[in-house]
């Protein structure tokens, strides 16, 4: 082999390194999202057509679905703020604020039996909670009457 | 009949690997983690065995050095520099026994210095060794031959890895893989291996056409192999080993160097003597290879063969008590090391013929089509299969759990982006700080602080070293081995989304006393000053009976007027809880007449994975579903605390007294292969039980909210809160009360939560009330996250670009703050 092939062989087989070098690194990309996504992580809306795409984004994130039911309320939207509690639960039955929230509507259209049996829930996993005795009260007086 | 070489090279590997542990002792015991977590609470007992026998050792090691250099010593072969060395160690060692060096070892530089001294008694037998054995004529190495090798050495060590891959899934608790998951990580193996030993091929081609290019010898060809070899050892040792400890910056450097290059150049001082007996011609590679050559070559086909034994075995041995699969993968270096030798030694036919053939060019240009194939179809056929659980990156994470060198090769390829690389540089900046004057500062939750305004009930505060949550029945339904714990709990409030504010006890312990996060560093001297929870003792004139563990001791300082202790004179890792728990009753009776309210304290050890998995469990006793090495202690505690708990309603102290139940953290038990909690963050590790009893008429009138996130650093407020006073509220990085007087409400708690590793550059943001863990783990470049909603150990999700921005974000924030509070700046 001549001095010149010797040294083209060298370039070849540094060349071939780099490029497994190089290779190697794209073994784990990140995944790009919606750049939408983003909004929601970083500065999350404040209206209903942003938190229901950052929903959509974010299908399981219960402060997503809070936010957005306590929007849903302000503008009696009730059903949609209670569709938006049931799902919340479905991802986490342990949350006694969402039981408060979820009972609360139900009393505002007169389920009271419904409406103690989410109190009662919520007293479980918040012992004592003002909040929830004050709504199993309410809807044991309702009931009584 | 054994060869002289052969007994030299064995006397050789013997007392440097005497001399490497005195090395690897002194120099950890510089890393403050290592030496206030591992040595000095003596958790393992050989590092203390060593040290009482070490002058025996030195003595036996000078003894074997005397013996494989009897011929230098004199006679026509005399060598001055052999009769020098063994005369100053003789000397050195006579020092030795009137002056025990080892025992003065300490967390200073004089240690770092002592390991690093250490390593010059191998390097200059090592250069005797070269100066004493003559060199041999070399030839040049044969390209084909290399590249033969390579390929071969390629699919058999990645066959020795997969054969066992299935059986190590079936036996793994916490992995699930689908067959085609299974089949995708294994072709993936198969093409990792075939670019690392590709990689290989043309970094050994590139130094050997470099020499011969230059016109040099065989001989430099050799040094420029033991080079690089010893250049791969530091790399491996400090960005594998030393990460893995927290240990970076210029020392660690110096520590990986020194150890790199004493492991080559007596690794070459071997390969001198066990190459002088052969024969044949050898070339560079040979030579290098020459420790570890099998001339029978019956004997290296059945080693070869029995390799996928040897990698299986050597796996299993170290996985339970593994530090984050660093020993798995380090044992991946010996498989390949002998993989290649053994097959290098049976390429010699045909090794005259050269050489410089376009094939050695043409295969690995092929292996790099391949894994572009690979990488960029894998993706598609995954889409094809519309298998939504084969996501191409946890498929090859939980096969690399059970391939230790598809995981090494996966680990070392890894690079980040420059921005990445800063991030990490940021944190490991802040992380495990050591050897720096940090003053303490004044952490005070009310201020001042005057006597408690309300009522001072007894106080028990136990931590269950790495008890799991899921291994208790007040968090899971299916145990059914803790009745004493489930008692309690009926009594107690059970908060469901408890989380640890750090991995292991290093810090964990610290952030409860604190009551909040702290400057990574294992300690700041004094500790008092942040030492919320001994402030409130103090002035509420509490008496301690205390467990004085290893943590303890530096968290209080200083005498302790009102302290009876408790495990007095026993090793912290032999802290029982049962034992424990018997004579804390015992004292609590002798104190009944004594009307000062007490402060009960343990860190008991029964559960630790280093005591967990090397006590027998009880014959007869299995736990379907749980693994019974750590269910059965837990079972064991369970009936002790049970019996404790009765023992204080019949001393009319459970309804006077705050009881609280948990954890430091919590422990891998097989998740992804993982076991332990070393430097980790993951969320069997963090999530952790936290089970507290109230007096009754503080428990009638408190409100608690059991499911919003909790941490063991609102144990502290909390106990403020209790005595009546009202905690200053300092934000997300400190806790704050778990109960509330009863009209209150709790709000709900959405603040963004750092949580970090004890020993390594490792952080966790855990938002949304605890059902969101972002991960960042600066060891190994990594990130992973998790949704936590379902209540258990949560469910892996992938990373989005604008998830990481976020959260990288918070937790640079974070970290920034603590440093700025400690007025603490990062050597860059």
């Amino acid at each position: 082999m001549n001095e010149r092939a010797r040294w083209g062989r060298l370039l070849a087989i540094a060349a071939l390194l780099l490029a497994l070098g190089i290779s190697a690194r794209g073994l784990r990309p990140v995944r790009d999202a919606d750049t939408f996504a983003a909004v929601c992580e970083l500065n999350p809306p404040r209206e209903a057509a942003g938190l229901e795409r950052c929903l959509a984004l974010q299908p399981r994130d219960i402060e997503i679905m809070l936010d957005l039911g306590a929007l849903y309320e302000a503008n009696a939207a009730f059903e949609r703020a209670e569709a938006l509690y049931r799902r919340a639960l479905a991802v986490d039955t342990k949350d006694s604020d969402v039981h408060v929230r979820l009972g609360h509507l139900l009393l505002r259209r007169g389920d009271r039996a419904a409406a103690a049996e989410e109190a009662r829930s919520a007293l479980m996993y918040h012992p004592r909670s003002a909040r929830a005795s004050d709504l199993l009260s309410h809807a044991a007086h309702g009931a009584a009457r | 009949m054994i060869r002289r070489s052969t007994i030299t090279a064995v006397g050789r590997a013997a007392t440097t690997i005497f001399y490497l542990i005195t090395a690897a002792y002194c120099i950890l015991s510089y890393n403050s983690f290592a030496y206030y977590q591992f040595i000095r609470p003596e958790v393992f007992a050989w590092p203390g065995d060593f040290v009482a026998l070490y002058h025996w050792f030195f003595g036996v090691c000078w003894l074997i050095n005397l013996l494989t250099l009897m011929p230098y010593i004199s006679g026509p072969q005399r060598s001055w520099s052999a009769v020098a060395y063994l005369a100053a160690t003789a000397l050195v060692g006579a020092w030795l026994v009137k002056n025990p060096l080892l025992p003065t070892i300490d967390n200073s530089p004089r240690s770092l210095f002592i390991g690093l001294s250490a390593l010059l008694f191998p390097l200059a037998l090592a250069i005797i060794d070269h100066a004493i054995v003559p060199a041999r004529p070399l030839q040049d190495s044969r390209e084909q031959r290399l590249l033969r090798t390579c390929a071969m050495a390629a699919v058999v060590v990645w066959a020795a890895y997969a054969i066992a891959a299935p059986y190590r899934l079936h036996r793994a608790p916490g992995i699930d893989m689908a067959a085609a998951a299974v089949m995708i990580g294994m072709i993936a193996s198969g093409v990792a291996h075939g670019m690392a030993m590709t990689a290989v091929f043309l970094l050994l081609a590139l130094v050997t056409g470099l020499v011969r290019a230059a016109r040099g010898r065989a001989r430099a060809e050799y040094w420029l192999l033991v080079l690089a070899v010893a250049s791969g050892l530091a790399l491996i040792l400090y960005f594998m080993a030393f990460a893995a400890v927290g240990f970076a910056g210029a020392a660690a450097w110096v520590a990986s160097w020194g150890l790199g290059v004493t492991i080559a150049i007596v690794w070459s001082g071997i390969a001198r003597h066990r190459a002088a007996d052969r024969s044949e011609t050898l070339d560079a590679v040979d030579l290098f290879l020459a420790p570890i050559y099998l001339p029978s070559r019956a004997v290296r086909g059945i080693v070869l063969l029995l390799l996928p034994v040897a990698a299986f075995g050597l796996a299993s041995a170290v996985e339970q008590m593994d530090w984050d699969f660093l020993m798995q993968k380090l044992s991946v270096l010996v498989v390949w090391l002998l993989a290649f030798s053994l097959i290098y030694g049976r390429n010699r036919a045909g090794a005259e013929r050269d050489t410089s053939t376009p094939m050695t060019l043409v295969v690995p240009a092929a292996v790099l089509a391949a894994y572009w194939a690979v990488s960029l179809g894998a993706p598609a056929v995954i889409g094809l299969t519309g298998n939504a659980r084969l996501n191409p990156e946890f498929v090859l994470d939980s096969y690399a759990a059970v391939d230790p060198s598809f995981h090494f090769i996966k680990d070392v390829a890894h690079a980040n982006s420059g921005e990445a690389a800063e991030f990490y540089g940021f944190l490991k900046a802040h992380t495990t700080i050591n050897h720096v004057n940090v003053d303490p500062v004044d952490i005070d939750f009310v201020h001042p602080l005057g006597p408690p305004p309300g009522p001072r009930p007894n106080v028990f505060v136990f931590i269950v070293d790495s008890l799991r949550r899921d291994y208790i029945s007040p968090y899971n339904k299916n145990v059914t081995f803790t009745p004493g714990i489930d008692a309690f709990a009926r009594e107690s409030f059970v908060f469901d989304r408890a989380f640890t504010r750090y991995g292991a006890t290093g810090l964990a312990v610290p952030s409860i006393w604190i009551g909040g996060m702290t400057l990574h560093m294992q300690y700041i001297r004094p500790f008092v000053p942040m030492n919320t929870l001994l402030k409130l003792l103090d002035v509420a004139g509490y008496r301690r009976i205390m467990g004085m563990d290893s943590i303890a001791v530096r968290m209080v300082e200083g005498p302790m007027p009102l302290l009876t202790e408790l495990d007095k004179g026993i090793p912290v890792k032999e802290y029982d809880f049962c034992r424990t728990l018997g004579e804390l009753g015992d004292k609590l009776e002798e104190g009944r007449s004594d009307p000062r309210p007490f402060f009960a304290y343990t860190l008991p050890q029964n559960i630790h994975i280093a005591n967990a998995f090397r006590t027998a469990v009880p014959e007869g006793e299995h736990y379907p579903g749980f693994i019974d090495q750590v269910a059965a202690p837990v079972r064991r505690i369970d009936a002790c605390f049970g019996r404790f708990v009765d023992r204080l309603k019949a001393l009319g102290l459970f309804d006077t007294s705050v009881i609280i139940l948990t954890s430091d953290h919590g422990d891998s038990l097989g998740e992804e292969g993982r076991f332990g909690h070393s430097y980790t963050v993951f969320p069997e590790v963090m999530r952790v039980p936290l089970v507290v009893h109230l007096p009754k008429p503080m428990a009638e009138t408190m409100s608690a909210d059991l499911t919003r996130v909790a941490f063991t650093s609102d144990i502290t407020p909390t106990l403020y809160a209790l005595l009546g006073y009202h905690p200053a509220e300092y934000g997300p990085l400190y806790g704050s009360p778990l109960f509330n007087p009863a009209p209150d409400e709790q709000r709900r708690r959405r603040d963004p939560y750092l949580l970090s590793s004890s020993y390594g550059a490792v952080y966790g943001m855990l938002r949304h009330n605890g059902r969101f863990l972002y991960i960042t783990d600066a060891v190994e470049g990594r990130d992973y996250a998790y949704d936590l909603a379902d209540g258990g150990f949560g469910t892996r999700v992938e990373i989005t670009e604008a998830m990481r921005a976020l959260n990288w974000g918070l937790i640079r924030e974070q970290v920034s703050r603590i440093a700025a509070q400690y007025h603490f700046t990062p050597r860059q």
